[in-house]
């Protein structure tokens, strides 16, 4: 029960934090989402590095791994968005922008969740 | 005001994400791919069309679209396992993992959009 608690306020930062990115780029509507697109690749990053850092050398309590990992950078990070976005954009004609959202934001996730993951297990 | 609605979704987006995946893997559905992950992102997308359709109001836009359904679907995590099943040596299931989330997701979002 505690770790729920927990992961309701690690899911509120993330999204609090989630919306701030949102708007500091000024998203509208239709317009290019580079606000999603950053926080998701951003999110990306930290949740590698966190894996191989903190997950997998058991440098945490595993209920706040949950919190953090799944609970704040889990809610910075979106797929719902990401999908309506790209429907807006396609429903605008903006369909070269679609496939460009689409394109960076997948192939910039992977890269970067693998290079998070990369660095944290390097010795330090 | 729009601050605490994304706060107040996000918490329970999060926490239902986080009991749907722990529900689904104990019940097996990530043995072969991450099917609990998967569920949570392509339902919410769907779930977010029906709401811009709409034209919901600012508590229905920005607590349960921007909050609780942002929270609920992740994309940090899919690419964790896209990643991890690379590191399995599973190129195979990764590669299917992740075409069918993208495919699955948008086509969700705009059946979602159509319907509503």
């Amino acid at each position: 029960m505690r770790l729920y608690v927990w992961m309701a306020v690690g899911g509120a930062l993330g999204s609090l934090l989630r919306y701030l990115v949102d708007r500091m780029f000024a998203a509208a509507p239709g317009v290019f989402p580079w606000g999603t697109m950053a926080a998701n690749i951003a999110g990306c990053f930290l949740l590698g590095w966190f894996t191989s850092r903190i997950i997998q050398r058991k440098a945490w309590p595993s209920m706040w791994e949950a919190v953090v990992g799944t609970g704040v950078i889990g809610a910075f990070t979106t797929f719902s968005t990401f999908s309506m976005e790209t429907i807006q954009l396609i429903e605008n004609g903006a369909l070269f922008a679609a496939g460009i959202y689409v394109l960076v934001s997948a192939a910039g996730g992977l890269v970067t969740a693998g290079i998070g993951y990369r660095s944290g297990r390097r010795r330090s | 005001m729009t601050w605490l609605l994304v706060a107040i979704g996000g918490a329970f987006g999060a926490t239902a994400r986080a009991a749907l995946v722990s529900w689904s893997k104990e019940n097996g559905w990530h043995r072969v791919l991450p099917f609990g992950t998967m569920f949570v992102n392509v339902s919410g997308s769907f779930l977010l069309g029906l709401i811009v359709a709409r034209g919901a109001g600012i508590t229905e836009t920005v607590g349960v679209g921007i909050g609780f359904l942002g929270a609920f679907t992740t994309f940090s995590t899919f690419n964790m396992e896209i990643i991890q099943k690379i590191e399995a040596g599973e190129g195979r299931n990764a590669l299917l993992y992740g075409i069918w989330s993208y495919t699955l997701g948008i086509l969700a979002a705009a059946a979602g959009y159509f319907l509503g």
